[in-house]
């Protein structure tokens, strides 16, 4: 039976409650909704004397951005001019992906070690805790502070604007994250299980790979998702150690408006292309995502 | 032997993290300090010790004084009214209302998005000839505001973007612990007579504490490091008008390419959050709500 403390109370509190409710969720919306209808839009429309909101209803959509971004040119525009702004989209694209999948699968394979060793082994020297600690107070430094330092080790290297450099320094970052996570995860998981393999002749590793790594599958996606969200995302570290060949996706999009004053559909198809990812992985693991973010603070 | 197996399995799975954490975060890290005290040169690449130079450049320089406050003044306003926020509607969202699920995935939407990618959405919407916000507000009488454009206001255009991005962190924390209370609890209290004001500061609240507080800290933690809608948004101005500490670190190291100052200032940074973190939670625990 439904308890009556949180029954909706009379009218004019239902009144209220659903009108911050529709208001939070029109401020929330609304602005991934003008970037979707802003791709669509082209010179004209845009620069209309009033912004416009409807397809096909208050603007003819256009698919100028979208052609744009497949690096193509409309009928009667000058070539030289859309290679201009766009850049080597492609490459860039591939960057993005490349530095964003090897980081997290190294961040993944990390964190799970780290994960499992902190929830079943005892290390009496350091101590589990402070290790834990250890490993998330990586995650107070701001990264402008690491970008520096690194700067200059990758300048001696020989790795700047090169993705090595990118994939190194983004799975540093992400494993505090994704350590927690997994840790989390690990800890909620039966001993007795892998025990029980254990005992049925199992090594440690075979009760790993085949008890507790199935069980913890949806814990592992889930952080494999947040390092590649926050990889994908990144733009501070990229910026500042990247100049052409390793650009990132997000890092081709800030350089957009400084080209030719503001071509709002072309911003607007390339910024759904970064949100599109993010966006997905929040409609279907939006059960983690709290738990996450929190790093474990709070369970849901 | 099966203990001595176990005893390798159980360093090389910790080990190999460690190690990394150590080459790739902890050595860069000693390395800024000697970075902090350095001179560097681009081209030549070399490094010029120059002793406390650096940190005393900044107590001359008034641009790291106001870059810091005006942090401070970000982070202040955006965590705090993201958590007025995320209050309310955690209390809203608490209540029998239809469409719960459909809420709580929307809401949460704002979150995963890259920063850079939703700043150039603000931008078109906070445009000033063009801009849906100012068409909004027309509707309501007021005269476009240029909200770029203008110290105040470029302020609170970041800290808009921020409230948009974070609320929903907030609000779905405070919920989670909002939910953690049993029902029955609640029930009682309200056939004891208690008033739902009541119940909300005498239980609520108080189970709740120790979740915001940690949520609090998380955010204040992060809402420092804002960078990349400063970039995109207003690039530090109008003027210095929204130039944060991260922002004028990275002007001064990337821009200037006085990495040694850059460095001495993100070390003072890191300093003094952390002493001030550990005041801090040291207080909360004293007062109780901290466990």
């Amino acid at each position: 039976m439904p308890g009556t403390y949180f029954k909706v109370r009379g009218s004019w509190q239902k009144v209220g409650i659903y009108a911050v409710l529709l208001f939070w969720l029109f401020f929330t919306l609304f602005p991934i909704y003008y970037n979707v209808v802003t791709s669509f839009k082209e010179h004209e429309t845009v620069y209309a004397p009033r912004p416009k909101f409807f397809p096909f209803i208050d603007f003819k959509p256009s698919l100028l951005g979208w052609i744009h971004l497949l690096g193509r040119t409309a009928p009667g525009e000058p070539e030289y001019q859309v290679m201009k702004i766009l850049g080597n989209r492609a490459v860039y694209l591939r960057n993005s992906v490349v530095v964003a999948l090897v980081s997290s699968l190294i961040t993944v394979t990390l964190g799970v070690m780290a994960g499992y060793a902190l929830t079943r082994f005892v290390y009496r020297r350091w101590s589990n805790e402070n290790i834990a600690f250890f490993i998330l107070s990586q995650r107070m430094f701001p990264p402008v502070a690491l970008a520096m330092p690194f700067f200059i080790l990758f300048n001696t290297l020989g790795l700047l604007d090169n993705i090595l450099s990118l994939i190194i320094v983004y799975s540093v970052m992400n494993l505090p994250l994704v350590t927690w996570i997994v840790k989390e995860f690990f800890s909620d998981l039966p001993r007795e299980l892998e025990e029980a393999a254990m005992v049925d002749g199992c090594s440690r590793f075979g009760a790993l790979f085949s008890v507790v790594i199935p069980l913890a599958i949806p814990g592992i996606a889930v952080s494999f998702l947040f390092a590649f969200i926050f990889a994908w995302n990144e733009f501070l570290v990229a910026l500042t150690l990247t100049f052409e060949n390793a650009k990132t996706l997000p890092l081709q999009m800030a350089g957009l408006t400084t080209l030719r004053g503001p071509q709002y559909w072309d911003i607007a198809a390339s910024s759904l292309v970064i949100i599109i990812p993010p966006l997905l992985v929040t409609i279907f693991a939006n059960r983690y995502i709290i738990r996450g973010l929190s790093l474990g603070a709070v369970k849901e | 032997m099966a203990i001595r197996a176990e005893r390798r399995i159980k360093y090389a799975m910790m080990l190999p993290v460690l190690i990394f954490i150590l080459a790739l975060a902890i050595f860069p890290l000693i390395f800024s300090i000697l970075v902090s005290l350095s001179q560097w040169t681009p081209g030549t690449g070399g490094l010029r010790f120059v002793g406390l130079k650096n940190f005393l450049d900044m107590i001359r320089d008034p641009r790291f004084a106001r870059s810091f406050s005006l942090s401070f003044i970000y982070v202040g306003s955006a965590v705090g009214i993201e958590l007025g926020l995320g209050m309310l509607l955690a209390m809203i969202l608490q209540k029998d209302v239809t469409g719960k699920n459909f809420f709580r995935v929307t809401y949460m939407l704002p979150m995963l998005l890259s920063p850079v990618a939703i700043s150039y959405v603000w931008k078109m919407i906070l445009d000033y000839n063009r801009g849906p916000l100012n068409y909004f507000l027309g509707w309501l009488g007021i005269a476009p505001v240029e909200w770029l454009g203008k110290g105040g206001t470029a302020l609170l255009s970041l800290i808009l973007v921020d409230v948009w991005q974070w609320t929903p962190f907030m609000i779905f924390t405070i919920l989670a612990a909002f939910e953690s209370i049993s029902e029955e609890l609640y029930e009682a209290a309200l056939v004891d007579g208690a008033s739902h004001a009541h119940v909300f500061f005498h239980i609520t609240l108080p189970v709740a504490f120790p979740v915001i507080i940690t949520v609090v800290l998380l955010r204040v933690i992060d809402a420092f490091k804002v960078f990349d809608t400063v970039y995109v948004l207003t690039g530090g101005g109008p003027g210095t008008a929204t130039e944060t500490l991260n922002f004028y670190i990275y002007l001064k190291g990337f821009r200037a390419f006085n990495l040694g100052y850059g460095t001495a200032m993100s070390w003072v940074q890191l300093i003094i959050i952390s002493v001030m973190f550990t005041y801090l939670t040291r207080f909360l625990h004293r007062m109780g709500v901290l466990r």
